[in-house]
């Protein structure tokens, strides 16, 4: 009997709080429906006073702002960095898992170390380098300096390292080049990883701000999170709009999350377990 | 993965690399034509085609195309958040625009980065302009720019609610002080509200003529201890103004106003005038400001004019100067009929004959007073109405203190325009070339390759044999140490370099040395100490909440099923996958001190309202709310997976002893839990160090910097005061404080 109630007391207590972290995108997509004068009015009470659910917010943010455009351009941006960094990444995780080479160790602590340096301090040079290069206003511009995450080198190291060397010295014997190796046996074996790499690459790329709010200029090579931080007018505020456009951005990532949970969820794991 | 697939993928890449790529940043232009970039901002929509901002402006161009056929202009589509700061970036980094649009462009003027017009100005053409027009884009004797439209700000009146009280409109739009005070107070004390509404906030002017009533101005800021004493008497003794006034945004008044309709006056710019009448919502009018002595009501005008960065080519600068007063002739200033602003040439200044409300605004806009020009005046006025949101803010503020005030602020401004005058070496980069940039980089990259190459011969009698048994190794990883290399060692240390000079694009790698001026810059502004107060303050909050938040929570689930657990691991940790961005826009609803749904429910309660994001108590707490709420879902899961490894021996032993739970999590959970602690602490501070995002888009550090945080102020300084050393300095500054808090914090989890 005591224990049922201890059950129920931590079902409650879970519950309340999962209220708390999905009350703002329930909110959002619900005033993402509503009309523009209840949302601004809204002060009288919650759920009263509202005529009805309607699409206006959406028509209206796909007619008089380019959210389509900038939809397609976070699309590229993040379809190329995601492709560029699992090859990238992998390559270098596999050389640091599984090759004995002189500098094996400098380099591998210098990944790590790197993750501890605050990104945002590279950002001013970074940004004067990419003037020079006049990459600015690009999609070079964000994609160049994303090409390689010290995470996602680290994360696949410590997956490589489980691939067993006998496979790989066999598949040597057998006459197998070496990219031949990396290509048929390493990554056919390690596609749990790349996976869970891609999509976490995938989700920061479509997340970033900072970066690209500061090299993108012209309205239409904006990505959606840069377009979406300036989708006001002048001097006024449209909620209406702005949460049809928070909408508009989520939705692919939630859905994304649905599909890909187990493996976001192992991968947001994975760094620490080693502890 | 089989070859097919493998081989589709790449290809993929190949085709999304290359759409990546623009055309026009790989070619040139084919000869004999010339390319004009035009940066302008979504100003004005057609009415018969309101979707598209830039047609009318496509429409100009197009006609100058057919006229001048060996021309292409291409428009660079800015918006209005952040266009303003896209110009000055480009202009620094030395990829200005050949023209674009703005009031007097003062900073680039000084710098000799726009060109000179007055040779395209005939006599014809000056006696046709209004003069005050002209010459607001006149300076040191020279005109810069063709000006365009002219605009000033009103006192927009509700005439219901005047009728409701039975308070008649000022005579003619002009009224005194008094008059003015004594019907808003009639009007409160009829309809029960406060009806004056209007704000303070960067870059805006509509209550400069309440703040400069009784004298003073930016320059001289102790004269106008008078007229911040009126606006403070507004909020806290006359009532006639909401208490929270000093937090609130234009917007916020705006929504007021028009959808609430709360507020029988309040001032905004000419642009509310078409939205105003377009909607019909509000039966308003317009008048002047009140005037305290001589019936001279000083509004803030503006212009707003096309100008020409300076083009190295004769040719193409001819050209451009011809588009730019092909735009602003009197034909196409026709087009401001749909944007609500006065033409500055009398020969188009009919278009508003058959608008009553538009020909009294213009008839009251010869009281209007042109704004101040200065170099330094984006620094000076943020700091005055920071400085003024606090004194509006302050309940215990009165008059006796509001002087002294007032003087601080004049004393502060003066420093800011002394110094700002000392410091301010950003000329530009006009004359230096792409190539030559690129080159610049070509010969760092040489020098790199060579210390490589000096390396590489220590390697070799370190290791001898190495590179040629591990050639696939280093060609594995030869990509991402390249990019590696590029992108975040070089950059590192060039930061670092940077912070130690006044540094400029003009300027080569190794210029303007200026010793520690930088730091001893970033150490004596007092907006730096507060963000890095703010931002200590934000860690220590955030940090235990999230781990003891995480902790417990991943004691609670993990108790539960499988089944259940997966689902609310996926409810904790969805809002960890959502963009920042997102969240924040949702949760600047939520706050809303209005339309919010927090206040809401309080007003159920009969509790609030609350200025969650609009009063110097709440900001920075609403901004940690904000991210506690968001959810400890990555830390909830590491302790989970770390939970499900210990062994349930472990626990099962203690419950055979008859510990109680308490017991169990203090003496066997906690401590096996620590080398996830030390993870989660480390990282999270690192995080929290660096927030950025919810400060950017929640409040941008307001009001009255009461939110300011050192990766924000890092921002400002570097994009908007493009002090790129002193910003620099800045963020050296915090890496060493957050390898420090990362180094203790290693140390004591490790020895205790």
């Amino acid at each position: 009997m005591r224990r049922d109630k201890n059950t129920t007391m931590v079902y409650s207590i879970l519950s309340i709080w999962a209220v708390f972290t999905l009350f703002p995108i329930a909110y959002m997509l619900y005033t993402s429906l509503l009309r523009p004068e209840d949302i601004q009015i809204g002060s009288i009470s919650l759920f009263s006073n509202i005529r009805g659910l309607t699409s206006i917010n959406y028509s209206d943010l796909f007619a008089n702002s380019m959210i389509a455009r900038w939809f397609v351009n976070s699309l590229i941006i993040c379809v190329a960095v995601t492709f560029a960094q699992l090859i990238i990444n992998g390559m270098a995780g596999y050389a640091l898992a599984k090759k004995k080479f002189a500098l094996n160790d400098l380099m591998f602590w210098s990944f790590v170390a790197v993750m501890m340096v605050p990104s945002q301090i590279v950002c001013i040079p970074v940004f004067i380098m990419v003037c020079d290069m006049s990459l600015i206003d690009t999609f070079w511009a964000v994609i160049l300096p994303s090409l390689v995450s010290p995470f996602g080198v680290f994360m696949m190291r410590q997956y490589m390292q489980a691939v067993p060397d006998e496979i790989l010295d066999s598949a040597r014997i057998d006459g197998c080049s070496e990219l031949g190796t990396f290509f048929r046996i390493v990554v056919p074996m390690s596609l749990p990883a790349f996976s869970t790499l891609g999509i976490f690459v995938f989700i920061a790329n479509w997340n970033a701000f900072l970066w690209p709010l500061l090299v993108l200029f012209s309205e239409e090579n904006y990505t959606l999170a840069v377009g979406l931080a300036t989708l006001q007018g002048q001097h006024t505020i449209d909620y209406g709009l702005l949460m049809a456009g928070a909408a508009v951005s989520a939705i692919p990532i939630i859905i994304i999350f649905a599909f890909f949970s187990k493996y976001i969820i192992k991968g947001a794991t994975e760094g620490a377990v080693k502890g | 993965m089989n070859k097919k697939t493998l081989y589709f993928f790449i290809i993929i890449f190949f085709i999304l690399a290359g759409a990546a790529f623009r055309p026009p940043a790989l070619f040139a232009a084919p000869g004999g034509s010339v390319k004009i970039s035009l940066w302008d901002f979504p100003r004005i929509t057609l009415p018969e085609k309101p979707n598209d901002r830039f047609l009318w402006l496509r429409r100009i161009c197009d006609e100058f195309e057919r006229q001048n056929p060996e021309v292409s202009v291409e428009i660079t589509k800015l918006t209005w958040n952040q266009g303003g700061e896209k110009i000055k970036i480009a202009v620094f980094a030395g990829v200005p625009p050949d023209i674009s649009s703005s009031d007097l462009p003062l900073k680039y003027i000084e710098s000799g980065l726009v060109e000179a017009v007055d040779d395209h100005i005939t006599a014809e053409d000056r006696a046709d302009y209004f003069t005050s027009a002209l010459d607001s884009f006149k300076t040191g004797g020279k005109t810069y720019g063709f000006a365009w439209a002219q605009k000033t700000d009103y006192i927009y009146l509700n005439k219901t609610l005047f009728r409701n009280a039975g308070v008649p409109l000022p005579e003619n739009g002009m009224w005194s002080l008094e008059e003015f005070r004594g019907a808003m107070k009639k009007i409160a004390a009829a309809l029960g509200t406060r009806p004056f509404g209007f704000s303070v906030e960067r870059e805006q002017t509509s209550e400069l003529p309440f703040l400069f009533m009784d004298g003073g101005s930016y320059l001289d800021f102790g004269g106008a201890a008078g007229g911040l004493s009126i606006l403070h008497d507004f909020i806290h003794r006359d009532l006639i103004s909401p208490a929270e006034t000093g937090g609130l945004k234009t917007r916020d008044i705006w929504i007021e106003f028009r959808e609430k309709k709360t507020l029988a006056a309040a001032p905004f710019g000419l642009w509310a005038m078409p939205a105003l009448t377009k909607e019909k919502k509000v039966d308003f009018d317009i008048a002047q400001y009140p005037y305290l002595k001589e019936k001279r009501a000083l509004s803030a005008s503006s212009v707003i004019g096309y100008f020409v960065f300076r083009q190295a080519d004769p040719v193409k600068r001819g050209y451009c100067v011809r588009l730019a007063k092909f735009i602003t002739n009197s034909e196409n200033q026709k087009v401001l009929k749909y944007y609500g602003q006065f033409p500055t040439r009398k020969s188009a200044a009919s278009i508003y004959e058959n608008d009553p409300l538009m020909k009294k605004a213009f008839s009251l806009f010869e009281y209007a007073r042109p704004a101040l020009a200065h170099t330094q005046l984006p620094k000076i006025d943020e700091h005055i109405k920071a400085a003024c949101q606090k004194i509006l803010l302050d309940k215990s503020m009165d008059e006796s203190k509001i002087r002294p005030a007032a003087e601080e602020i004049a004393r502060h401004v003066a420093s800011v325009v002394v110094s700002g005058a000392a410091r301010d070496l950003n000329k530009g980069r006009s004359e230096l070339s792409k190539i030559e940039g690129g080159f610049k980089y070509l010969i760092v990259f040489t020098l790199v390759f060579a210390a490589a190459w000096a390396a590489r011969r220590f390697y070799f009698r370190k290791h001898p044999g190495d590179l040629s048994k591990n050639r696939w190794a280093y060609f594995f990883m030869a990509p991402a140490m390249a990019v590696f290399a590029v992108f975040f060692i070089i950059p590192v240390a060039r930061g670092i370099l940077i912070s130690f000079q006044n540094y400029s694009f003009t300027g080569g790698w190794l210029d303007n040395f200026c010793g520690l001026d930088n730091y001893v810059y970033a150490l004596s502004d007092k907006v730096f100490i507060k963000s890095a107060f703010n931002t200590f303050i934000y860690t220590i909050t955030v940090v235990p909440a999230n781990i003891a938040l995480a902790l417990s929570l991943a004691v609670l689930v993990y108790r539960l099923s499988e089944r259940v657990q997966t689902w609310f691991k996926g409810a904790f940790y969805l809002p960890g996958v959502i963009s920042i961005v997102t969240l924040s826009i949702v949760w600047r609803y939520i706050f809303d001190f209005k339309a919010g749904v927090l206040n809401i429910i309080l007003g159920l309660f009969s509790l609030g309202p609350v200025g969650w994001l609009t009063s110097e108590d709440m900001s920075l707490f609403s901004i940690i709310l904000f991210t506690i709420l968001k959810g400890p879902g990555g830390a909830l899961l590491i302790y989970l997976t770390a939970l499900c490894n210990i062994p349930k021996d472990y626990f099962e032993a203690a419950a055979v002893d008859g510990a109680g739970p308490v017991k169990v999590f203090v003496s066997i959970t906690f401590p096996l839990l620590l080398p996830q602690t030390m993870f989660l602490a480390i990282s999270l501070t690192i995080d929290a160090m660096q927030v950025f995002a919810p400060v950017m888009l929640l409040t941008e550090g307001g009001p009255a910097n009461s939110s300011e945080v050192v990766m924000h102020r890092v921002y400002k300084e570097a994009f908007n005061n493009l002090n790129m050393g002193a910003a620099s300095a800045m963020s050296v500054l915090l890496f060493l404080v957050i390898l420090a808090a990362s180094v203790i914090q290693y140390r004591y989890f490790r020895y205790e």
